[in-house]
């Protein structure tokens, strides 16, 4: 019997979807808060209540703790979905709910704080035995520099410690050019940070991004559902997604779901959580990038491969229930493919194109999910992230599952908005795709190719004769 | 091209006259011609004009004024409760209120009407 009687779904677009379609299979009522461009919305018609708690610009909004809280406490909440996204990683919001009896589908907010916190999260990652890039943070001089660039290898990283972003940041791939730019980033830093003191960690052109799904409840039960290769990426934004890894050994892979663990389970994580590691192509090895608090855009990868509907266990155990599975139950079966269609014109620097949606006509079939809030008359808003549906399909392995993938992008057919259909196309039908030989740099070096555009052309005629 | 319209800031501008006290709204960028009226939230009895005081947030309502209070524009009507934030709900225009549309203590939208304020015509009494 759940502890939960109603649930306030505090997102958009089609992760409020999918939350009220776990609610619902799990019986609960749903409250879906509202902002005033998303009346009209699939999650409002589906919801057992709407709330319009303010205006369409998301700080006056999505972003509004209070509003959220004042939400959940009006309408007589029991708990609180926060999605991903706008709040979901914000332990603000977490300690809000804590006090105002709402209870909070996710890690306790200071889980949330430490692994949101990138010196904590690493210190955290490091006692809990899993490997972290290797670097300093205390690097004053150029000796010391160089004692590093010695110990971890080049090439190398050199950015600000102080600060985070790209600022100062310098790449040196041998020593002669060490001390140029070690002077440069002490420089840069200096001026930006008013220390010069510098971060260096070892530089990592030919990676993937591989993430290991975990779920942990209250009762200190930790398990992992395998993991994702997040690779494709463009400007750190996901692109295309897949389970499981079939382009890393596997004795990495299976080390990589035991560090997963090891954190999870040092950290006394509790509802789903994601671990992210780099892995270098050229050396074999793999570190801890970070954690994310939350369900992800990339979680039905997940859900094919085990049959694990994710945002119901989140549920169940926000609920105090323990998790209903073992290590050893859990099944990872065949392959799965996400492709995030945005409403942006990629071959015009991805300039998003929000608008009225004229014909929309998703795949369907065996093995193929579209989860979506999108229908034909939907108003895109400008005002909000440009993801409007996620396609993902599942194949007894990766040749099946890419071929039944590009057929599926192929039937996919939205009209009045500009898509990232045709540049999803593109991609999975290069060579490299299919063999894997690609890395998270790998979008943008097609991308810089000087036919980039002119093959665009070429499949939107070969598109148009299809028709 | 650096000086066009965002999509993007004409809803924000198209919101912020549909809250304001004006009525219609022109602009002229460039090439982009945009002309808007604000949505009529007043109905017309006797020739006076009665418009809609509505709540600039969500959370709880208290009313500080009843059926038949005169109010200025910056007259606080009541409060919006916002968990730990609370806010005051200005009239808007002065006048008098006719009626308050829900009871003290409701949880009110965004946007709610709040109350129906009669507004003083131009230099005379409502």
């Amino acid at each position: 019997m759940m502890k939960f009687r109603r649930v306030l779904v505090a997102n958009r677009g089609e992760i409020a979807v999918r939350v009220i379609r776990a609610c619902k299979a799990l019986g609960l009522e749903t409250v879906v808060t509202l902002s005033e461009a998303d009346r009209d919305t699939l999650a409002a018609s589906m919801a057992d209540r709407t709330v319009c708690i303010g205006p369409s610009r998301s700080t006056d909004s999505y972003l509004d703790i209070d509003a959220i809280i004042a939400t959940a406490l009006g309408t007589q909440c029991d708990a609180l979905h926060p999605g991903y996204g706008f709040l979901s990683e914000k332990a603000e919001l977490a300690e809000a709910c804590a006090q105002a009896g709402i209870v909070f589908i996710g890690p306790r907010a200071e889980t949330i704080r430490n692994l949101g916190n990138k010196i904590r999260a690493r210190a955290l990652a490091i006692a809990a035995g899993v490997p972290v890039v290797p670097g300093r943070n205390d690097v004053a001089n150029h000796d010391a520099a160089r004692a590093v660039a010695d110990e971890i290898g080049l090439p190398i990283l050199l950015k600000a410690a102080a600060g985070g972003g790209g600022r100062g940041m310098q790449v040196v791939r041998n020593l002669e050019s060490l001390r140029t730019a070690f002077e440069t980033a002490t420089a840069e830093a200096a001026a930006a940070f008013n220390d010069g003191t510098l971060y260096i960690e070892r530089f990592i052109p030919n990676a993937r991004h591989v993430e290991v799904q975990v779920l942990g409840d209250r009762h200190g039960n930790v398990i992992h559902l395998g993991e994702r290769d997040c690779t494709l990426q463009r400007r750190h934004q996901k692109v295309i997604e897949e389970g499981p890894a079939t382009r890393v050994a596997p004795d990495i892979v299976a080390r990589m779901r035991q560090a997963a663990i090891d954190l999870a389970r040092g950290v006394n994580y509790e509802n789903a959580g994601t671990v992210e590691f780099i892995f270098d192509q050229d050396r074999g090895e793999f570190f801890f990038l970070e954690v994310n608090t939350r369900i992800q855009v990339e979680h039905p990868v997940t859900e094919a491969l085990t049959g694990v509907d994710l945002v119901v266990q989140q549920i169940r155990i926000a609920a105090g229930e323990p998790l209903p599975m073992r290590q050893e139950d859990v099944r990872i079966q065949g392959h799965a493919i996400e492709c995030r269609i945005n409403a942006e014109a990629a071959f015009e620097n991805f300039r998003p194109s929000p608008g009225t949606i004229s014909a929309w006509s998703a795949p369907h079939g065996e093995g193929i999910r579209v989860d979506s809030h999108c229908f034909s008359g939907y108003v895109v808003p400008p005002f909000y992230d440009s993801m409007i549906a996620k396609l993902i399909v599942v194949g007894a392995d990766r040749t099946d599952c890419l071929r039944r993938t590009r057929t599926a992008l192929r039937a996919f057919r939205i009209d009045g908005v500009t898509t990232t259909l045709d540049f999803l196309r593109l991609l999975v039908d290069r060579p490299e795709f299919a063999e894997g030989n690609v890395n998270t740099r790998w979008i943008e070096a097609v991308m810089a190719e000087p036919g980039f555009t002119d093959a665009h052309a070429a499949q939107q005629e070969e598109t148009n004769d299809q028709r | 091209m650096a000086h066009d319209i965002e999509r993007a800031d004409l809803a924000l501008m198209l919101e912020a006259v549909q809250r304001s006290v004006f009525t219609r709204f022109t602009l002229r960028v460039n090439g982009t011609h945009v002309n808007a009226s604000r949505l009529r939230a007043t109905e017309a009895v006797d020739g006076t004009e009665v418009i809609q005081v509505t709540a600039p947030r969500v959370g709880l309502f208290h009313p500080d004024v009843a059926a038949g209070t005169e109010v200025d524009a910056d007259t606080d009507i009541g409060s919006i409760e916002s968990y730990r934030k609370t806010v005051p709900v200005k009239a808007g225009r002065a006048g008098k209120i006719v009626s308050l549309r829900v009871p003290g203590g409701s949880f009110v939208e965004y946007g709610q009407p709040l109350a129906r304020l009669r507004v003083a015509s131009a230099g005379g009494d409502p």
